[in-house]
């Protein structure tokens, strides 16, 4: 692929200027997208303990209130009214409480309060075989999992009730209205722009969420890759970004939720922060389109730069250029106008001093071939009259105007009549030549047949060809050819200085073929021999003055070397062509072709 | 053509052909360029500019709850102005349809056919409704119409066994809001009442022509059937046969004037009545009779007769905030809108939370001490 010098100086800026600041740049980038991932799984890891804090901290408190249970245990053992008021008390004033019981040393509850519903004694239930019972009076307190009733989430925590002497003295149950975790998860994200926290138990159901709705409806987050990292064994803490139930993009952590009682309760629940990720890599992001304009910019700045050095340094080349195009085309009067005193300068002087030389030597190469072209004109012209004159003597003696001649007489002016008579062909041939050069060869164009032309050249030469004993065809087309713009008697010359290379160089017994045939816009002649054919290094030069093939030469027939030459000349002011296909041997070929189209006028 | 071609002329010199300058082409390559970074800078600021710009395109049309359309309403102001916090310019965008008060009663249904299928063939992207009638006919003419325009419910009761919603999680239409299972509280309600007066021996309730047909007040009624035999209370009903219209009201507040003295220790409204300020005529035949009176939910006077316009009335409520229950709805009603949400996703929810309210100007007016480990766990004492 070429690429102008325009081109290769701008891809060079594009490239040094692109490349050194990409190496420089990307590293960087990469640099800060990392620090920037690690800033937001920090931020998110932060965020989920605190928010699990947040939640273990609001437990805690549910554990505090079930305690005032237990501090008032001697009170409500005494006096069943009191035991009811302060039980109600207890349950309304904590609005997160549903359901207040007080479980006596057996397991069988002694008061239960409801927020929504009248508790009757026949509703009291025997909890002695339960699990949060067994535990309680393990010295352990219980918290269950989340579980919905009538569109209520909700879960229990109980607590063992121990006298001074840490005898088990029974058990305060309190249903908590999960919804009141709600609140903490909210407050957080509403604190954490972009991003979310929410609580989901062991199975990965929601427990507590900002959306209310996802809770009511279960949402099983399950199939999330945190959830599956969480239930793992040992559980992974940290993970990659994700995508969500939403399908966005997140980066997220999970924290465990402890009770903050004693060295830590666990609960079935974890709490789970996500952010965003477009909104954790925003800053990435601005700084990857600071990065592109940067680029851009410098790209352009490359662009410019080149433009302008190349203003400086392609356009005198280009300048240059161009003359040396005119001065190869033979303008050599073309100078290049450069002043610049460095380099390109002295390059466009020493251009200007060989076009000068070149300019000289063409005026001495028209001055020497004016003088040939003189000399030739004037000795054709000097030489034709006494050979003129001498044919006619010949031809006035041989044919007995000076008396009968002797056989021996006879053959030795005819050979001599022979002689002139090429010579009279030589001298025409190089008046011709004289003539095309000088550009004097009248042309008179006028609309004829060329199948004409050609039959007028065929019975001419029949009789020459019949001489030397070569067959000789001519094949007309079987419909007629249209009327083209001819010179008749040149392109007469023409074809017969063809015709007559392919009879003179056709060994007896051979054959020449002239075959006429019409291709729509032109007419095509072909002149086949089956002579002595050319050399293949003889073919280039066959169109040249005074050429002739090796083969030709040895083959001691006479010639000048100047039939295709003027047949070329001739052919070519017709706006035709010709060319030539030859084996040495074999024999030769000489196409050529004239339009249809050409106006008649003279050329 | 069929005849041989001209072969190159080894000889021919090939002309020196003069090449046009690249520099317009360079230059235009660059002005390009030079776009691409404007329009790439463009792109930038503009996307950085649109994720602050608040969508506004045509406002929302919503239509607010008709049986609740008087002004100062709690559901309906908690509403307006939770959407108003939620980013909802009344006027720039959202519009409300506020259609007027109308009774419940059989030809107040009918209306109310054709005022929901007015708006649903005006085209209204969400219908805010109050009760079971109302959102029933709200569902049905939504079906009608095959427009399964978004409806949210204030205050339904027992919707899964009215055949309103499929489950709590789903409704399984075109339906969500807040819902209760009423009949439990009613009874915890009265429970509490009691507390406060311990010598309740009747209770004088409007029945029969009084209250409106079916639900809520039906289930109401039925329960404090039942509780109020549990406790061994009489249920005085009183009723009339003038149906709703003209002369009804002033029939309702003939029959509470002319409740005597002794006839009943205490007095609770039921929900679903006929004309707007029901509640207030109720309140002042109490501070007449100087007994207590119960309402199932913070109710407002509207008419200014007994206390001041928009005041509560009745001495005791145990109940949802209405305030808040229009703010819950409201955060539903964006999640429809603006998220996109179908209402059969987003599941039932129950009020935020039950409020004891003690009003102390009526313990006042009637004489009455209310004890106080009722006013300790009371979550508003108006004084």
């Amino acid at each position: 692929m070429k690429i102008r010098l325009r081109g290769k100086l701008i891809l060079f800026g594009l490239i040094f200027a692109i490349l050194p600041l990409g190496v420089a740049m990307s590293p960087s980038i990469l640099r800060f997208y990392d620090t920037q991932r690690q800033v937001a799984i920090e931020r998110q890891s932060q965020i989920a303990h605190h928010t699990a804090q947040e939640i273990g901290h609001f437990l805690s408190v549910q554990f505090f209130h079930t305690q005032e249970v237990t501090l008032l245990q001697s009170e409500l053992s005494r006096d069943g009214v009191l035991r009811n008021l302060i039980m109600e008390r207890l349950l309304f004033k904590n609005s997160a409480f549903v359901d207040l019981s007080l479980v006596d040393t057996e397991g069988r509850e002694v008061i239960r309060k409801n927020r929504y519903r009248v508790i009757r004694e026949d509703d009291f239930r025997d909890l002695s075989t339960s699990e949060i019972f067994q535990l309680v009076r393990e010295r352990k307190i219980y918290i269950g999992d989340v579980y919905f009733e009538q569109g209520r989430p909700l879960f229990v925590i109980g607590v063992g009730i121990y006298d001074a002497r840490d005898e088990f003295q029974g058990a305060v149950l309190a249903e908590i209205d999960a919804r009141t975790m709600q609140q903490v998860v909210s407050d957080t994200t509403i604190a954490q722009e972009g991003g979310r926290a929410y609580v989901i138990n062991r199975d990965g159901v929601v427990v507590a969420h900002p959306d209310i709705s996802t809770v009511l409806s279960r949402k099983d987050f399950s199939l999330l890759p945190i959830v599956a990292a969480l239930k793992k064994t040992p559980p992974e803490t940290l993970t990659s970004s994700y995508q969500n139930e939403l399908s966005e993009d997140v980066l997220g952590f999970w924290a465990p939720i402890v009770i903050q009682i004693g060295s830590g309760v666990p609960t079935p629940w974890y709490i789970i922060a996500e952010e965003n990720a477009s909104f954790a890599f925003h800053h990435v992001r601005e700084v990857v389109w600071f990065s592109l304009m940067a680029f851009l910019s410098v790209g352009i700045l490359a662009v410019l730069g080149a433009l302008f050095v190349s203003r400086r340094i392609v356009m005198p080349i280009e300048a240059m250029q161009r003359s040396a195009m005119r001065i190869g085309a033979g303008d050599f009067s073309q100078r290049i106008p450069i002043r610049t005193n460095d380099e390109i300068g002295e390059l466009a002087s020493e251009v200007n001093e060989m076009a000068e030389r070149l300019q000289e030597a063409k005026e001495r190469n028209e001055s020497v071939s004016r003088l040939k072209s003189e000399f030739l004109s004037i000795a054709a012209h000097q030489l034709r009259t006494p050979l003129s004159a001498l044919k006619w003597v010949l031809y006035m003696i041989l044919d007995g105007d000076a008396g009968s001649l002797k056989k021996a007489q006879k053959e030795l002016l005819g050979k001599g009549y022979a002689a002139n008579e090429r010579m009279i062909t030589l001298v025409n041939d190089l008046l011709d030549i004289v003539r095309i050069e000088e550009g004097r060869f009248d042309y008179k164009f006028q609309k004829g047949a060329i199948a004409k032309v050609i039959e007028d050249i065929v019975k001419e030469m029949h009789v020459v060809a019949d001489k030397r004993g070569v067959q000789f065809f001519f094949h007309r087309p079987s419909h007629a050819l249209p009327q083209i713009a001819l010179d008749a008697s040149k392109l007469r010359l023409a074809i017969s200085n063809i015709v007559d290379n392919a009879l003179r160089y056709t060994k007896k017994g051979g054959r020449v073929d002239i075959e006429l045939t019409f291709h729509g816009k032109e007419i095509l002649v072909l002149v086949k021999d089956t002579g002595i054919g050319i050399p293949k290094a003889g073919i280039a030069r066959l169109f040249t003055k005074f050429f002739r093939a090796e083969n030709a030469v040895t083959m001691q027939t006479d010639g000048s070397g100047l039939g295709l030459f003027i047949a070329k000349n001739i052919i070519e002011k017709h706006k035709g062509k010709i060319w030539i296909e030859s084996e040495e041997g074999k024999g030769t070929t000489v196409y050529f072709t004239i339009p249809v189209s050409r106006q008649s006028k003279n050329g | 053509m069929d005849y041989p071609k001209e072969p190159v002329q080894p000889t021919k010199q090939t002309q020196p052909v003069e090449k046009k300058s690249q520099a317009k082409l360079l230059y235009a390559a660059g002005g390009v360029l030079v776009f691409f970074v404007i329009f790439l800078g463009g792109f930038w600021l503009l996307q950085e500019k649109s994720s602050r710009i608040v969508e506004s395109e045509q406002p929302f049309v919503v239509v607010l709850p008709i049986y609740d359309i008087p002004p100062n309403r709690p559901l309906t102001a908690g509403f307006v102005d939770k959407m108003e916090d939620l980013g909802y310019k009344e006027g720039v965008d959202i519009l409300y349809k506020r259609y007027g008060y109308i009774s419940p009663g059989p030809e107040g249904i009918e209306r109310l056919h054709g005022i929901y299928r007015t708006y649903i063939e005006e085209g209204v992207d969400l219908i805010h409704s109050l009760e079971y009638g109302d959102t029933n006919v709200a569902l049905q003419e939504t079906k009608a119409a095959g427009k399964p325009i978004p409806i949210v419910a204030g205050d339904l009761i027992n919707p899964v066994d009215l055949g309103l919603a499929e489950s709590w999680q789903s409704s399984g239409n075109n339906l969500t809001g807040i819902a209760e299972t009423r009949p439990e509280v009613i009874e915890r309600a009265l429970e509490l009442f009691t507390t406060i007066v311990p010598n309740i021996r009747k209770i004088g309730v409007g029945t029969q022509g009084i209250m409106a047909p079916g639900e809520p007040a039906a289930s109401y009624l039925k329960t404090l059937r039942e509780e109020t035999g549990k406790l061994g209370i009489e249920l005085v009903e009183y009723t009339t046969d003038v149906p709703p219209g003209p002369g009804h009201k002033e029939e309702v507040i003939r029959i509470l004037q002319n409740i005597q003295e002794g006839e009943i220790d205490a007095w609770v409204h039921i929900p679903g009545h006929f004309f707007a300020n029901q509640q207030a005529f109720e309140h002042q035949m109490t501070v007449r009779l100087k007994i207590p009176d119960m309402l199932p939910a913070i109710e407002l006077d509207d008419n200014g007769e007994v206390v001041a316009q928009g005041e509560a009335v009745g001495l005791f409520t145990y109940g949802p905030d209405f305030y808040e229950k229009g703010q819950q709805l409201a955060i539903m009603a964006d999640k429809i809108l603006r998220g996109g949400t179908q209402p059969s996703e987003i599941p039932l929810e129950l009020p935020g939370r039950y409020l004891i309210m003690v009003n102390l100007k009526t313990a006042k007016a009637i004489d009455l001490a209310i004890p106080s480990e009722i006013l300790e766990i009371a979550d508003l004492i108006i004084e």
